[in-house]
């Protein structure tokens, strides 16, 4: 990686630094807030417009046998297989320390890059210790809002 | 000579003249409205002089130098008959789709890398999207994977969070893991 240096005589505007934010995760976005004082202020200011963090969550309705994956798990699991890229969203909606509370859930194994194996060896434990199936979708929460964090528990009930 | 208004938008042959855009610091740039028309701020100049837009005389930008101005003209001159980019997002997370860029495109940053925030300045003043949302993408793309830190050098920013700041930061952003 280029370590080249980019600067600028003028202030930059705010309106630009968004934008800037706006094409990355939630997890830069957040990492962005340690660069300075103003940085960490903008995005403060900005955080309803900037990006969520993107979730995979439970939805604990049984699933039937002959019920079909939903679309953007088959893709998923293709990209994975043919050892492309896969979302590095998928499964961060789990704090490790959380991941114990859902037991005899199912979870389709989707993998993405953004973790590390003792995260994936956890997950695995539940998938094998599973016993039901269930649907998993997505949505998108941002866990400064009460409110989100309510939805979220409501969803995911532990069996 | 009406008509050579310059509200014939769409006229091939008015493309093809020359304009006169001043910079900042006095220089003179002879261009093609056609050229310049990708600039939306240029071409509602050119629209609302209208029919007393004098050529020669020039459209003055007090907001861009020439050594910036140059290189947005370049840009301009490849894009004269691009469509207008869409942006797009993601609809849960509110993710911006990343553009593909061409080749051409990714030379051209590659060469005024260290003008990126320039460039993303003078975009946004001469409305000039794709240029704007592209330098912008650049930038993410150097912020994406390096530690604040880096980014700090990278942009000469100072580090002016006390270490009670950042430890609070830390505490509210439970995933970030700088």
């Amino acid at each position: 990686m280029s370590n080249e240096q980019i600067l600028t005589k003028s202030a930059i505007p705010h309106e630009i630094l968004l934008n800037i934010f706006q094409f990355l995760i939630r997890d830069e976005v957040e990492k962005s807030q340690l660069v300075s004082k103003s940085w960490n202020e903008q995005i403060l200011t900005s955080y309803k417009i900037l990006p969520l963090r993107g979730l995979y969550i439970l939805d604990l309705t049984k699933k039937s046998n002959n019920q079909q994956e939903p679309e953007w798990v088959k893709e998923q699991i293709a990209k994975h297989q043919a050892g492309q890229p896969t979302d590095p969203t998928i499964f961060r909606c789990f704090a490790k320390e959380q991941i114990s509370m859902y037991k005899n859930t199912f979870i389709s194994l989707v993998q993405g890059d953004v973790y590390d194996e003792s995260f994936i060896e956890k997950m695995k434990e539940i998938v094998e210790n599973n016993e039901e199936k269930l649907n998993v979708f997505r949505v998108a929460l941002d866990f400064r809002e009460e409110s989100d964090v309510q939805i979220f528990e409501s969803h995911l009930k532990v069996c | 000579m009406a008509t050579e208004s310059a509200n014939g938008v769409s006229s091939p042959e008015l493309n093809e003249r020359d304009v006169v855009i001043t910079t900042n610091d006095n220089r003179n740039f002879t261009v093609k409205i056609g050229v310049a028309r990708v600039s939306k701020t240029i071409n509602n100049m050119i629209q609302d002089l209208g029919e007393s837009l004098d050529l020669s005389s020039g459209i003055p930008l007090p907001n861009v130098d020439g050594p910036i101005f140059e290189k947005v003209l370049e840009w301009c001159e490849e894009h004269k008959n691009a469509p207008e980019i869409k942006v797009e997002q993601d609809p849960h997370t509110r993710e911006r789709k990343w553009f593909t860029m061409t080749e051409w495109e990714e030379e051209y940053f590659r060469k005024f890398l260290s003008h990126l925030w320039d460039l993303a300045m003078a975009a946004n003043y001469l409305e000039i999207p794709s240029l704007y949302y592209y330098t912008c993408q650049k930038l993410a793309e150097r912020i994406k994977g390096r530690t604040p830190e880096q980014i700090r050098e990278m942009f000469g920013i100072e580090d002016d969070l006390t270490e009670e700041e950042k430890a609070e930061i830390r505490r509210t952003n439970v995933w970030c893991t700088y």
